[in-house]
């Protein structure tokens, strides 16, 4: 655990020991998992924690309801008084007509029975969300420092695959913000921040993992970005050109 | 009780990419029967796990049956169904249901249901293995054409530790969990470890004897895909002379 937390001070701070440290270690990709998992496990924690609060302290369906026509009504106000056309009243009860069936067919799956209450569905669905959340960020992790990877490997890297991936495993660390992110408008700044956090402690990572300096570690961090949208300009390129002729 | 013992050891370290965890496969006396016994044992002990999950889940979720006619009933009140002019009506409703009843056949394939998790017992170690069977054989051509070294016993036993990150799906016992394509995409990491250390290749020949088998596997699906399209196109055009 201590292990962890200077892991994550030194990543905060791009202290190069730390990295340095790291690639040196004999288990650095065993590290870097033990980071990713323990970081998205609390934000997952956090995040299906509010989305159950949420679930539960909901509203019952028919207020749920009342609300949803009401904001239905609302909109099609709006649309008027914003200078859109005058809505045909026929127009306007059609709109209506639709929304209240699709409401009943949300009400009559709500009450078709299942073999366990339905709250249970909805902790295990929490728990569920809990557990799933380090996955997604592990997969996304992996996919993309293979491609870095490569690209750092034609551009004369040395590292091997679990010092790249141990490296940049440190990327997670300010990700931690991203349990604040239901608080409303901060939530956002905080995870606006902990994504450009992340990429710079990324591409330090990157630098460190093959002895590159800054330059080739960003090119190495762009290129699997560049290549396919590079390749897609050559293609629609050539389409145009097929097209015009 | 030991061997399973040091078997999950063996997972443990290949899931952790240590090479050692290659190395120790691919000095052992019998690498193929080792490979094999790990990936029955993990495909079982995944298997039994997720018929927990799948079991919790199928109780937590409505019937698919009734669901399918609740959005019916609800579709039917809506104002489209009176702009049919009123002697089509029947024939328009008839062919819009089957299209309906079409799709959610497509939509139940993906409800959770019990019995099929209690068949993938025995159906998901006979697809593990069939895979593994196949892309071994592909990896060890590729790897001796890039000057590997292995036996291809060696190579069997090392790419069988590419099954470890499969034991993520124990988590299953917990519905609604998902680990997505990670198991995939770290299996491949695994294969590219066991075929550098199993044939001492270079990280670059390493890279291309995991990457070709795979591209190989790909050019023959789309092969095959073409050429069974061709032949459906053939027959149908014979059929309508």
């Amino acid at each position: 655990m201590r292990e962890i937390l200077r892991l994550g001070r030194g990543a905060l701070l791009l202290d190069t020991q730390t990295f340095m440290e790291l690639k040196a270690s004999r288990d650095v990709f065993e590290k870097g998992v033990t980071l990713i998992v323990a970081i998205s496990f609390i934000v997952g924690i956090a995040t299906s924690a509010v989305g159950f609060i949420r679930e539960v302290a909901a509203p019952l369906p028919e207020v749920r309801f009342r609300e949803m026509r009401q904001g239905v009504n609302q909109a099609l106000d709006m649309m008027q008084s914003f200078g859109g056309p005058p809505l045909d009243p026929k127009m306007r009860q059609m709109i209506q007509n639709y929304v209240e069936a699709g409401m009943e067919i949300g009400s009559r799956i709500a009450e078709i029975p299942t073999p366990l209450p339905s709250p249970a569905r909805e902790i295990f669905k929490a728990i569920g969300r809990a557990v799933s959340s380090p996955f997604r960020r592990m997969f996304a992790w992996m996919f993309y420092g293979l491609l870095v990877l490569v690209a750092a490997k034609i551009l004369g890297g040395k590292a091997t695959i679990q010092q790249m991936l141990g490296c940049t495993s440190l990327y997670v660390v300010p990700h931690v913000l991203d349990a604040f992110g239901f608080v409303p408008c901060l939530g956002g700044l905080l995870s606006l921040m902990a994504f450009v956090w992340g990429i710079v402690i990324y591409v330090k990572g990157v630098a460190v993992a093959h002895d590159f300096g800054y330059s080739k570690a960003i090119l190495a961090f762009l290129l699997p970005l560049l290549v396919p949208i590079f390749l897609l300009l050559v293609l629609a390129i050539v389409v145009i050109a097929l097209v015009a002729r | 009780m030991q061997t399973i013992a040091a078997y999950l050891r063996l997972c443990a370290g290949a899931l952790f990419l240590r090479d050692e965890s290659y190395a120790e496969m691919r000095d052992s006396p019998n690498p193929f029967v080792r490979g094999l016994l790990l990936i029955v044992i993990v495909a079982i002990s995944v298997s039994l796990v997720a018929i927990v999950g799948t079991v919790l889940k199928w109780a937590t979720t409505p019937d698919f049956g009734r669901m399918q006619e609740a959005v019916w009933e609800g579709m039917m009140k809506m104002p489209w169904v009176k702009e049919i002019p009123p002697g089509q009506r029947e024939r328009v409703l008839g062919i819009i249901r089957a299209q309906y009843d079409f799709g959610w056949g497509i939509a139940k394939q993906f409800a959770p249901r019990p019995l099929r998790a209690i068949i993938d017992v025995i159906t998901s170690p006979i697809f593990l293995v069939v895979g593994w069977l196949v892309y071994g054989l592909l990896a060890h051509l590729f790897a001796k054409l890039l000057g590997g070294k292995a036996r291809l016993g060696q190579t069997y036993g090392c790419t069988a530790l590419a099954v470890s990150p499969r034991l993520l799906n124990l988590v299953s016992l917990l519905p609604y969990t998902a680990i997505g394509g990670l198991a995939t995409i770290w299996s491949l990491i695994c294969n590219y470890l066991a075929l550098k250390n199993a044939h001492e290749l270079t990280p670059g020949r390493a890279f291309w004897a995991t990457a070709l088998p795979i591209l190989t596997l790909l050019l023959l699906v789309v092969l095959l895909t073409i050429g069974g399209g061709m032949a459906i196109v053939n027959l149908i055009g014979r059929s309508m002379r």
